[in-house]
């Protein structure tokens, strides 16, 4: 029996919109004790499907056309009160930031319990209190009965998303909905959500409606797929015959897009070290409270490390390993406790002001988050053009440069003046790219320069950094929680975990042979790591 | 610049401010040519109702025409209103700015300072500052703008600490613009648009205190304004309204026109919505 159906459905989007519809002709099911993964790049209409379900599309937004079939009935057609009983009783959804889906007034117990309320009005406070503690429990998480009163600041990322998890277990849904349950967590607190996720499906024979653009979680978990392209089906059927043989180019170019195949870059080189770290000491300090002894966080403990003139070395870990704290030392956008960064041998942290400054045009970095890391008010190419002038390069010649390096990243010379909001994710990260590179700088430090973007997406920039690095001969200092992109781009890979050093080695040999458990725990965490194992092994045959 | 005009233009909110605004200045502006003579001659009998001989809006308890000191009040108004709100906004984001930019100690000293003049009330404050220095049209734009810089300094701060950490402004750090050149293309220009606001509700609020101060009688005695109206006019309200109502009614157009036009001014200054 189908648990759900979604017949035809089309999504229309209002006038001035890129496209007509969100999507269009949507049709496919999903069963009882079945996980189907919806899968597509940003933009192609994912989330308008499950907020249709949920009857939480945007004003201005509705579906004029389709059934979705539930239960006998049509979730198109519900009233009001009809569809909020329906909400978080039978189909229940998980965001994807769980820091923002929770109220941060509230204690976490407190809000499943009211999920809960919600539904079973009449339900009496030991009751509620035991059943919240089961649903946690459940989730995994430790110690229930004192979790409950935490206030969902207290949480880590993973065990906030498990909290989310358990308000949308409370009322026993038939249907789950995860939007990108698990795109804003590490790799291992990933991997933990995606088994949690998977066990609970299998325990209560729930079907589940996954949306993801990481092909990688859709060969971990998914019984079903369904492929979107700008709002319209590619391909769908089960999710060995979808990834294993896929019939569309569109499919195909997502499974190829996955980073972290094929062979590693060149090894080591001997060349002079660039940038050396040494004893480097770092201690985040918070005050809790006047008797309360303050909290303190080692994000760099004795940290050594040297960078070779034309190499590029990854540092990977989790969040809150250092690594980005790392980043912002050798900048001194943070100053580091104790310990030495030596610049061509000069040590950084003892420059004056304008050493400084000579250094940090020479040093770049690339940000993270391209929407916060270009100055909205201010047109791209003065963002870019900027720089250079501020060396005494004439407005002219300066402007000239920066429409050639618009160019070089894959951008219209045009898009000059044009201002960041009317630029895609990627296009952003190419505005920042040429940003640091017109500087004509030695060493680039990309701080999670690709984790924000698309699989395809990124793919097409870290092509992008190693073309223009080799060809400019730059060292690159890449910092990333995912080892796939590490092993496309790095020669060499640092490994980080609370401050620490773990393990340091060439990029072969940090993944045939890893030294360290972290290590290998972080590579077993990689979705997807079977199957692509698997699809490499038939390549080879 | 274009672009934001257009955008400006296309909010209601504007185009009723900017007219409502425009109205007000033009009655500062021709003030001198349909009132000739001085606001404060007689210039019939008093107790007139409003359209009683030739007085459009009636004359008030000492035979003064209503409408020209209505008209002539707009100047001091709105000199008053843009110059005190101008010092306040030159002392509140400068020092708002220096606080949140800079380390530790000078926010702190700064912070305790703007604390030492927000535990003044205001009004007092303005008070005696006329009083002691004498009042003047210069003294009261001081007063006032000495009394109203603090919430500006302590938004201009919050602003400018929240967005010193976005990281578009640490990527102007690493392209090597000093500090000052950070603060003053990157910072402010994004934290501008609440101060904006703010500063429009302050010129409201200066012609507030400004109409107080005359009411109390510490207006400069040489210009008339709506706030001496209103309060001369206060003590017969009952068997003359139009006496303090006319002053009364240009104070509140003023202040709603120019809230209006800092509404449509934040929108404007917004790429994000002039460029959509």
């Amino acid at each position: 029996m189908t648990l759900l159906s979604v017949e035809n459905l089309s999504i229309r989007l209002p006038k001035g919109a890129d496209r007509e519809h969100a999507v269009s002709e949507i049709s496919f099911d999903i069963n009882p004790n079945e996980i189907v993964c919806l899968v597509g790049e940003s933009g192609s209409g994912k989330s308008m499907i499950a907020h249709a379900i949920l009857g939480l599309l945007p004003p201005k937004v509705h579906a004029d056309q389709g059934r979705l079939g539930f239960a006998g009935k049509d979730l198109l057609q519900l009233s009001k009160s009809e569809t909020m009983a329906l909400r978080g009783g039978d189909i229940a959804m998980i965001f994807q930031e769980p820091l923002t889906a929770l109220n941060p007034l509230k204690k976490v117990g407190e809000q499943v319990g009211e999920a809960i309320r919600v539904h079973q009005p009449t339900i009496a406070r030991e009751a509620l209190t035991t059943r919240v503690e089961e649903l946690f429990t459940q989730v995994g998480l430790p110690d229930p009965s004192r979790l409950r009163k935490a206030f969902p600041f207290q949480l880590s990322g993973g065990q906030r998303q498990r909290v989310m998890i358990a308000m949308a277990l409370s009322n026993n849904p038939k249907l789950l909905i995860a939007d990108e349950p698990t795109t804003a967590l590490d790799v291992t607190t990933q991997r933990q959500i995606l088994d949690l996720i998977k066990d609970l499906q299998e325990k209560r024979g729930m079907g589940v409606l996954f949306i993801t653009h990481d092909i990688g979680v859709v060969a971990d978990i998914a019984d079903k797929v369904v492929v979107l392209k700008q709002g319209r089906i590619e391909e769908q059927g089960p999710a060995a015959s979808v990834l294993d043989t896929p019939t569309r180019d569109y499919t195909r170019m997502l499974l190829d897009a996955v980073p972290g195949r094929g062979s590693v870059q060149a090894g080591e080189t001997h060349a002079n070290p660039l940038l050396e770290v040494k004893g480097l000491q770092k201690e985040f300090v918070t005050r809790q409270g006047l008797f309360a002894p303050p909290r303190r966080v080692l994000a760099a403990g004795n940290l050594n490390l040297t960078l070779r003139e034309g190499e590029t070395l990854a540092v990977v870990g989790e969040s809150g390993s250092g690594k980005s704290t790392l980043a912002r030392m050798v900048l001194r956008l943070i100053e580091a406790d104790d310990g030495a960064i030596l610049w061509h041998g000069k040590n950084v942290r003892g420059m004056g002001r304008e050493a400084l400054r000579q250094y940090r045009r020479r040093a770049q970095i690339v940000f993270q988050d391209p929407y916060a890391s270009l100055d909205p008010r201010i047109p791209i190419g003065e963002s870019i053009a900027r720089g250079p002038m501020i060396f005494g390069t004439p407005r002219a010649e300066a402007e000239a440069d920066t429409r050639q390096w618009l160019d070089r990243v894959g951008l219209s010379p045009a898009a000059f003046d044009r201002f960041p909001h009317e630029f895609s994710g990627g296009q952003r990260q190419r505005v920042c790219i040429a940003r640091a590179l017109i500087m004509k700088p030695e060493l680039v430090i990309a701080d999670e320069a690709v984790s924000a973007l698309d699989v395809s997406v990124q793919s097409q920039v870290l092509d992008l950094l190693s073309d223009l690095k080799s060809e400019m001969g730059l060292s690159m200092l890449f910092i990333t929680h995912d080892l796939r992109v590490a092993r496309e781009i790095a020669d060499r890979i640092i490994v980080m975990q609370s401050g620490r050093i773990v393990e340091m080695s060439a990029a072969q040999t940090l993944f045939d042979a890893p030294q360290e458990d972290y290590t290998r725990r972080l590579l077993d965490a990689v979705p997807g790591r079977d199957f692509f194992a698997r699809q490499q092994a038939r390549a080879a045959v | 610049m274009n672009k934001t005009l257009k955008t400006f233009l296309s909010r209601p909110a504007g185009v009723v401010g900017l007219t409502l605004l425009a109205v007000v200045c033009l009655m500062a502006a021709l003030a001198p040519v349909i009132y000739p003579g001085s606001p404060w001659d007689m210039a019939g009998a008093p107790f007139m109702r409003p359209g009683q001989n030739h007085m459009l809006m009636g004359s008030d308890t000492m035979g003064r025409d209503i409408a020209s000191g209505v008209m002539h009040g707009a100047r001091v108004s709105l000199l008053i209103g843009i110059a005190s709100t101008l010092a306040a906004v030159l002392i509140g984001v400068t020092l708002g700015a220096i606080a949140g930019f800079s380390g530790p100690m000078v926010d702190l000293l700064i912070v305790r300072a703007t604390e030492v003049f927000q535990t003044i009330p205001n009004f007092v404050l303005a008070i005696l500052l006329v009083a002691i220095l004498t009042p003047s049209i210069w003294t009261v734009i001081l007063a006032i703008g000495i009394v109203s810089w603090p919430p500006l300094a302590r938004l201009t701060r919050a602003q400018v600490k929240s967005v010193a950490q976005r990281e578009f402004v640490q990527a102007a750090r690493c392209q090597g613009q000093s500090s000052m050149s950070v603060l003053l293309r990157h910072v402010l220009p994004n934290a501008i648009s609440p101060i904006i606001v703010t500063a429009s509700m302050t010129v409201a609020t200066a012609i507030l205190i400004e109409a107080a101060l005359s009411f109390m009688g510490l207006g400069d005695p040489n210009f008339m304004s709506w706030g001496y109206m209103v309060g001369a006019g206060r003590t017969v309200i009952r068997q003359a309204w139009w006496m303090s109502v006319f002053p009364g009614f240009a104070i509140l157009i003023t202040v709603v026109a120019i809230n209006l036009v800092g509404e449509a001014l934040n929108d404007a200054l917004n790429p994000r919505i002039s460029r959509a």
